[in-house]
């Protein structure tokens, strides 16, 4: 019973622990923090600034802003939902980007202050009372298309979109990424390359990358800004990787291997000594059997 | 009565039987003290049964120190079992006359521990249901299949040990015990084996002993280096130590000298035996365990002193908690009583007197026992990562009653082997007692079969 | 491959499976009466399976026929044994902990014990609270098994119940795991639990079908331990732990890839530049175990070291 009772204190002090960081998450922001302001006005470059940095950065813990996927067990709040956004100027939203608190870290030297209002722009853009001046960013839908050239391993992206007219022209300026696909994501290879004036962006792909038993490798190419370009993604495959050779650790006699994989030594040994030993024994008991005829 | 052989008074072949088999046929209090080893056992039995029940879950061990009592105990089984080794074989072996009377009782010593010793295994298996799993997917490369392996053969060979210099004596018993009952009897006859005392016979007899007695030795230095390798072959503070072979086969020496000498003294005074278990014997006993002692002590001081003198991360706690920590106590008790006092007190004639004695190996062994739990328990609870996030139970640890039930009943069991062993059959030798006497075979002979 | 089953469970399944026998003999003829042909008592067979209970993907418990587990892609005991104990080939799963991240969240720890059905005191995966000593800053490390490549506790194993898989996962079999716990004592990480009483819903995973990937059903006298979430990994997944991690302390991949993706934030970057950038290393390394488990440095950390409220280490020196 008393141990019963001990895993009940235990798991109400578990939970306690697991719960604080809600309790820890008060915020204590000063007034004067309310009455900061932003350097500049808001425009929809600065906004889809702070909503590349949101992404990497916040949108782990905090969701998508206003959709209610934030993790509530930590504390984060979905800072798109009308109760924070009445709550909190940019002033007070600066000041938490800047201190963190509680699970929240803080930003102060990982973002610039630009960065930071521009983080903020994107979290007050979800407040229709929040006016964004300057030009609407248009979309312009591309598309990608690849091409190989073998001898210098260099993959090259055409990026084209199309004009008024509908047709079709190269892609000048945008940013594009380069991938490799792997086990649970996509690694980005090299830098992001922007298209040239023929729209071209190309990369080599640079040697020691593991591939496949065939030296394969699954290429990926889209564009960095997809608000703008889409979604379009190109894939290929490549075989510029290292062969990836299959060795079965297990295979190995070791020590810590099963017991078909035993080291030879140890089976000689064991089976030596022990076989030695018994049929001493056995040639004991043969011959107190043997006693009588004596 | 300190004298050896009281010459003048020489002993018949006739004395030497009635006095060696009058035990076996009437004992004052056998019963009772058979109830009594039955009823520990039964309590133990009762927390067993409990344990099957709910799991190991009902004794003190934790995650963290996930080895206890039990597994302190099956040590000090071992131990005290390979006295059976050191006193018939290497004693035996090098031409030792005095340890005659003795040599069966170190024998019987060893087979009743060694015996409990593989079962205590069993009681500290989560899962005893699975136990034949050693023998279908059984590794090779652990420790625990040599110890298997080497405990059963070990139990192999006491058994033929025991045996064999019974055989000879077996003849005498017959004639002797015609009044008891008759399974008894048959037992004797079995066990025989068709002895009838021809010089043959005896040649082949004391053969085969003397093969058992050389075979022993590496089987008993196996099985307790084996067993300290239980320990030795992990990384972990305190056990990661290259002399726990040798520091481990010695400390078996010590503990087995003690119960040799325990049992020598309650066996000659219960059985009226003190004309041939004398104040000589003692005498030699105590000197012999001084010998093993100071070997012991020996390899004390290394074990301890090379760490605490370093003082590397890990050890450091773990030398701390036993020189003035946690541990302190009962290490300091442990070191002492059972070891440094006792090395005094030996040195001095007087206190190799039997009563002496007895006080002297029941400290020992006491501190033999406790020797073990301190090498087994402080290591696990200082492992190299902090213990963090359990409840306080798992931080620390004192075998329960359960614990306590169990470890008892495997003593009591111990306990009841040699004592039934020593209802059976003589706890000396006859033949060989009659050999260091003059008899000769003939007149052995003759004496049975005369009617 | 397979152990015999423990005496209750194999008693239990009999006289389900004599039950069912009934079942079938009574439909079976009854088909026949009515149906008057072999067609009847056929289609009845069909239906009327061995049930079995087995976990979900989800980790639920459901009960099947059995002839049904592959059409909704599950596999039987013996298949998940099999599987098991084989492991992935090509693949050596690692992880890297970042230790300038962790502030002591512990989702990792209620995400595992939620997969693993472990009670509150039971850690596959354990957030310590550390100091080096002298003048050092205390910092949080989680520390999951370590998976060694020259693994102590696999070692000793005295019945191949725990086992090291080619691509790198120790496991522990708990329908072969005799109970001896060499392997706790072993571990100098205490990385292994062991069930020393009933486990946690006992009577809810009766029966159900043993996952060796998962350890579910826990089995009372049987070792525990952290199995990188080998379940996910069969499904392409991150292990529960690591996509708990609110924090972005756990990357995790496959070290034949070169590649390590963070549970939190999803990148992926190459393995061993993200050790060589950081100044990665193992714990305990002058052991030899060979960890799979790396570490980064608790530089440029996130976050303060708090506990319980205090900033310091009050347990400085641990138990």
């Amino acid at each position: 019973m008393t141990y019963l009772n001990k895993i009940k204190i235990f798991i109400f002090v578990f939970m306690f622990m697991l719960f604080s960081f809600s309790i820890n998450a008060q915020w204590n922001i000063p007034a004067d923090a309310k009455n900061k302001k932003p350097p500049v006005d808001p425009t929809h470059t600065l906004v889809k600034t702070g909503k590349d940095l949101y992404k990497s950065n916040c949108a782990s813990c905090h969701g998508t802003p206003g959709e209610g996927n934030n993790i509530a067990a930590i504390g984060a709040t979905d800072l798109g939902s009308g109760d924070y956004q009445h709550s909190h100027s940019s002033g007070q939203t600066f000041f938490q980007v800047e201190q963190g608190n509680g699970g929240m870290p803080s930003f102060r030297d990982k973002f610039s202050s630009d960065e930071k209002w521009c983080l903020i722009f994107y979290i007050k853009s979800f407040d229709k009372d929040f006016k964004i001046t300057g030009e609407e960013l248009k979309e312009q839908k591309a598309d990608l298309r690849l091409s190989l050239i073998e001898k210098i391993r260099t993959v090259k992206a055409y990026a084209t979109t199309k004009d008024k007219s509908g047709k079709e022209i190269a892609l000048e300026g945008a940013d594009v990424q380069f991938f490799i696909k792997r086990m649970f994501g996509n690694m980005q290879i090299g830098e992001i390359v922007t298209t040239d004036n023929k729209g071209i962006a190309s990369i080599k792909i640079p040697e020691n990358i593991p591939g496949d038993e065939e030296g394969n490798l699954n290429l990926l190419v889209k564009f960095k800004d997809t608000d703008t370009y889409g979604k379009a993604i190109k894939s290929k495959t490549i075989k510029w990787g290292t062969k990836l050779e299959i060795v079965n650790i297990t295979d190995k006699r070791e020590m810590w291997g099963s017991l078909h994989r035993v080291p030879l030594w140890v089976l000689f040994s064991y089976l030596g000594m022990t076989i030695g030993v018994w049929l001493v024994i056995g040639y004991v008991v043969f011959q107190i059997i043997r006693l009588k005829k004596l | 009565m300190s004298e050896v052989n009281k010459e003048g008074t020489k002993k018949t072949i006739g004395t030497i039987v009635s006095d060696l088999t009058r035990p076996i046929k009437n004992h004052k209090g056998f019963t009772i003290w058979i109830l009594f080893l039955l009823t520990v056992m039964g309590v133990g039995m009762m927390a067993y049964v409990d344990q099957l029940a709910n799991g190991l879950g009902v004794t003190a061990m934790r995650d963290y120190i996930s080895w206890g009592l039990y597994i302190s105990s099956f040590i000090f089984f071992i131990a005290t079992a390979l006295v059976g080794m050191l006193i018939s074989a290497v004693l035996g072996l090098i031409g030792i006359k005095w340890i005659t009377p003795i040599a069966r009782i170190a024998e019987m010593i060893a087979l009743g521990f060694a015996m409990w010793a593989g079962l205590i295994i069993i009681f500290d298996m989560g899962r005893p249901d699975r136990a034949l799993n050693l023998f279908i997917h059984g590794r090779l490369q652990s420790p625990i299949l040599w110890d298997v392996t080497v405990v059963t053969t070990y139990i192999a060979i006491s058994v033929l040990l025991y045996l064999l210099p019974l055989i000879p004596d077996m003849p005498f018993l017959k004639k002797a015990m015609t009044d008891q009952a008759k399974w008894k009897q048959k037992i004797y006859k079995i066990l025989s084996f068709g002895f009838e005392g021809r010089p043959e016979q005896y040649k082949s007899v004391k053969k085969l002993i003397r093969i058992l007695a050389i075979l022993i030795i590496p089987v008993a230095l196996a099985i307790h280096t084996v067993t300290s390798w239980l320990f030795a072959l992990t990384p972990r503070v305190g056990w990661d130590s290259t002399i726990f072979g040798p520091y481990y086969v010695t400390g078996a020496f010590v503990a087995g000298g003690a119960a040799v000498m325990i049992a020598m003294f309650v066996l000659s005074r219960n059985y009226n035996l003190k004309d041939y278990i004398t104040d000589f014997h003692f005498d030699k006993m105590g000197k012999l365990l001084v010998l093993l002692m100071l070997v012991y002590f020996y390899f004390n001081i290394n074990e301890y002193i090379v760490p605490g003198y370093k003082m590397k991360a890990g050890d450091d706690h773990h030398i701390l908690g036993l020189f003035t920590g946690h541990y302190a106590k009962m290490f300091w008790t442990v070191q002492l009583g059972g070891l440094i006092i006792p090395i005094i007190l030996l040195l001095f004639r007087r206190m190799r007197k039997p009563l002496p004695s007895l006080f002297i190996g029941i400290a020992v062994i006491i501190g033999a026992f406790f020797k073990r739990y301190i090498i087994t328990i402080p290591t696990l609870v200082h492992p190299h990562l902090p213990i963090q996030n359990v409840p306080e139970e798992f931080h620390s640890y004192w075998p329960n009653a359960w614990e306590w039930a169990i470890t008892m009943m495997a003593i009591a069991g111990a306990v009841l082997i040699i004592t039934i062993l020593a209802k059976l059959f003589p706890i000396i030798p006859i033949w060989e007692i009659a050999h260091e006497e003059g008899i000769t075979n003939e007149e052995m002979n003759k004496y049975v079969e005369e009617s | 491959m397979k152990e015999k089953k423990n005496p209750e469970k194999k008693s239990g399944k009999k006289s389900t499976s004599r039950r069912d026998f009934l079942k079938k003999g009574l439909l079976a003829g009854a088909g026949t009466v009515l149906a008057g042909g072999v067609v009847g008592s056929f289609n009845a067979f069909a239906q009327n399976g061995e049930k079995i209970k087995v976990l979900g993907s989800d980790g639920k418990v459901m009960t099947v026929d059995k002839s049904h587990l592959q059409e909704i892609g599950l596999k039987t005991e013996e298949e998940m044994q099999v599987a098991g104990r084989e492991g992935i080939p090509g693949k050596k799963w690692v992880m890297v902990i970042d230790l300038g991240k962790c502030k002591n969240a512990r989702l990792c720890m209620a995400s595992c014990q939620h997969a693993h059905e472990l009670k509150p005191e039971q850690h596959h995966i354990n957030v310590l609270r550390m100091d080096r000593g002298g003048d050092t800053a205390p910092f949080f490390m989680p520390k999951p098994c370590q998976h060694c490549d020259n693994p102590p506790c696999t070692k000793v194993c005295p019945v191949d119940a725990t086992f090291k898989r080619q691509d790198g996962i120790v496991l522990i079999d708990n329908e072969r795991c005799i109970g001896c716990r060499f392997c706790i004592a072993a571990c100098p990480y205490s990385a292994r639990i062991f069930n020393w009483s009933d486990p946690k819903d006992k009577e809810k995973y009766e029966d159900v079908e043993y996952n060796i990937e998962l350890n579910v059903p826990q089995k009372k006298g049987t070792v525990s331990k952290c199995l990188f979430s080998a379940d996910r990994l069969r499904e392409g997944k991150l292990p529960y732990c690591v996509s708990a991690c609110p924090n972005g302390v756990y990357w995790f991949g496959d070290a034949n890839e070169d590649a390590v993706t963070n549970g939190t934030t999803k990148e992926t970057v190459p393995f061993k530049k993200l050790l060589k950038d950081n100044a990665a290393y193992t714990l305990l390394p002058e052991l030899g175990t060979k960890p799979s488990v790396y570490y980064l440095p608790e530089k440029d950390r996130l976050f303060p070291f708090e506990y319980e409220g205090k900033s310091d280490l009050e347990d400085k020196h641990h138990s």
